[in-house]
């Protein structure tokens, strides 16, 4: 006997997923495959089983085929593209290795940094039509006269951006129940100290703000100067969420190597490894692309490092070099040419007089960004040449 | 294969310590610690550097990973890297032949 079973959302929740389909099992119906144009489960009716499902991703079935995982009795029920569902019908108290969930972790951060810049683009424009709409609705010769099909369209709009909304939310839950499953904690550890406590110990001068600002072009530099605080006995004790100010606490001189670590992209194991390896975090980015982390270990005779490979840190200096210097040289050519183009404008029609501000603007933007630029380039030698000697 | 080949031959002492600790399932931290362990602490190997190594050995089939009881990760040697490993050895081990063969013309 056959049943489907119309699930068009599986993927967003595997965990659920998984779950069902265990159920299923144990009522009898056992799967067998997944329509993928219907979103449909098909199951075989048999005998009642306790079978644990995991839903897997993976490039070229590599997971599946892992000789550990096999060992373990996983088998592959169902394998199309790049999902495969594996069952295994072992106890769960006796199961000890899993498949592991990084792969559909990436799956869904790729989805939902995708919706979420979409959906600020489309905001933007919906912002920007509620406004010409509240305006065309107080203003005097409003007439209440649509375009026929617009409001095909715009139900047709909303729907679409409300589908992906809901997409997205479902994916934030699901990504928080995986990784309290994992137990990997990407939050800083809790060691912050009451708003209250924080305030009376600056007042009585323990604690001691500092602002510095744009310092992930130049990391070498704030290493530096963090590890030269601490030697002081100026102990960092928490910087702000969008690490601009840096927190001090008077104590005892330590000697600390800080590590400024950029990565285009992280997954929960980067955590782990450097966690378990003795080093603290002390500050991460907010987004997983692009991510900055600050690292710190104490030592006391061999000076630690996060890259023992030489050619691992002047290539990671590299790459952090030239994506900025394309960044914001692409930015200068920009500004360069907007400056040019309102001047030039000025020049040729005098009835349009040039509007001041804006030349003066951009050229500000240039310098700034020129610095930038100027501070990655000089990381990338500084590195170069401590590498060199 | 030979793509696999291609990229990691001659493989760099990094890449192929990380490897040969693969004998069995290890964790990350595991293999920092095997490694100076079997070099006689010769290599310490920092966490980024072998963060960044096992991406790429994963993103090439090389290596697999799964989770354990913990949920945490444990990497794990594919065919395609036992192939990569033993072509590897292979090459080190004519490295190591000649080397006694000559090493005596250069005590003289």
């Amino acid at each position: 006997m056959v049943k489907k079973v119309f699930r068009p959302f599986w993927s967003l929740d595997v965990m659920k997923t998984e779950k069902w389909l265990g159920e299923m099992a144990y009522d009898g119906y056992q799967l067998e495959k997944i329509d993928f144009v219907t979103r449909a489960f098909v199951f075989e009716y048999d005998e009642r089983k306790i079978i644990q499902y995991r839903i897997c991703r993976h490039k070229d079935r590599v997971s599946a085929n892992s000789p550990s995982l096999i060992k373990s009795q996983w088998y592959d029920v169902f394998t199309k593209g790049k999902w495969s569902i594996l069952a295994n019908e072992n106890e769960a108290s006796e199961l000890k290795i899993f498949p592991s969930r990084e792969s559909i972790l990436k799956r869904n951060r790729i989805i939902k940094y995708s919706i979420g810049i979409l959906l600020a683009y489309q905001s933007f424009g919906v912002l920007l039509m509620l406004i010409t709409l509240y305006l065309a609705f107080f203003s005097d010769n409003f007439s209440s006269h649509f375009e026929p099909g617009s409001s095909i369209s715009l139900t047709a709009m909303f729907l679409i951006l409300s589908t992906l909304l809901y997409i997205l939310i479902r994916l934030i839950q699901s990504d928080k129940k995986l990784r309290r499953e994992s137990g990997s904690d990407i939050a800083l550890s809790k060691r912050r100290l009451d708003r209250k406590t924080e305030k009376a110990l600056r007042r009585e001068g323990k604690l001691i703000k500092k602002r510095k600002l744009a310092w992930m072009y130049a990391p070498d530099k704030i290493e530096t100067w963090l590890e030269a605080k601490e030697k002081q006995g100026y102990n960092l004790y928490r910087m702000s969420r969008s690490g601009n100010i840096f927190y001090f606490m008077k104590g005892e001189p330590r000697t600390i190597k800080y590590c400024v670590d950029y990565q285009n992209l992280v997954n929960d194991s980067y955590f782990d490894i450097h966690k378990s390896s003795g080093w603290e975090v002390i500050f991460t980015s907010k987004f997983t692309y692009m991510k900055y982390t600050i690292w710190r270990k104490e030592y006391t005779d061999d000076r630690p490092q996060i890259y023992s490979d030489k050619k691992h840190r002047l290539k990671h200096a590299r790459k952090q070099c030239l994506l900025y210097c394309m960044f914001y040289i692409f930015l200068i050519v920009t500004a360069v040419a907007l400056i040019v183009s309102t001047v030039s404008i000025s020049i040729v029609s005098p009835d349009r007089p040039l509007f001041w501000p804006t030349p003066i603007i951009f050229t500000l933007l240039i310098i700034e960004y020129g610095y930038f630029t100027i501070q990655s380039i000089g990381y990338y030698l500084r590195t170069k040449k401590k590498l060199d000697n | 294969m030979d793509k696999v080949l291609k990229a990691f031959i001659p493989m760099t002492e990094t890449a192929y310590y990380i490897l040969l600790s693969l004998a069995e399932p290890r964790h990350g931290y595991g293999i920092i610690l095997h490694v100076t362990d079997i070099t006689q602490g010769r290599i310490k190997l920092g966490s980024g550097t072998v963060y960044g190594t096992l991406n790429k050995l994963q993103n090439k089939g090389v290596i697999s990973i799964y989770s354990d009881e913990q949920r945490r990760t444990v990497y794990e040697i594919t065919d395609i890297g036992k192939q990569l490993i033993l072509t590897e050895i292979e090459r080190i081990k004519e490295l190591y032949t000649n080397a006694l063969r000559f090493e005596g013309d250069f005590h003289g």
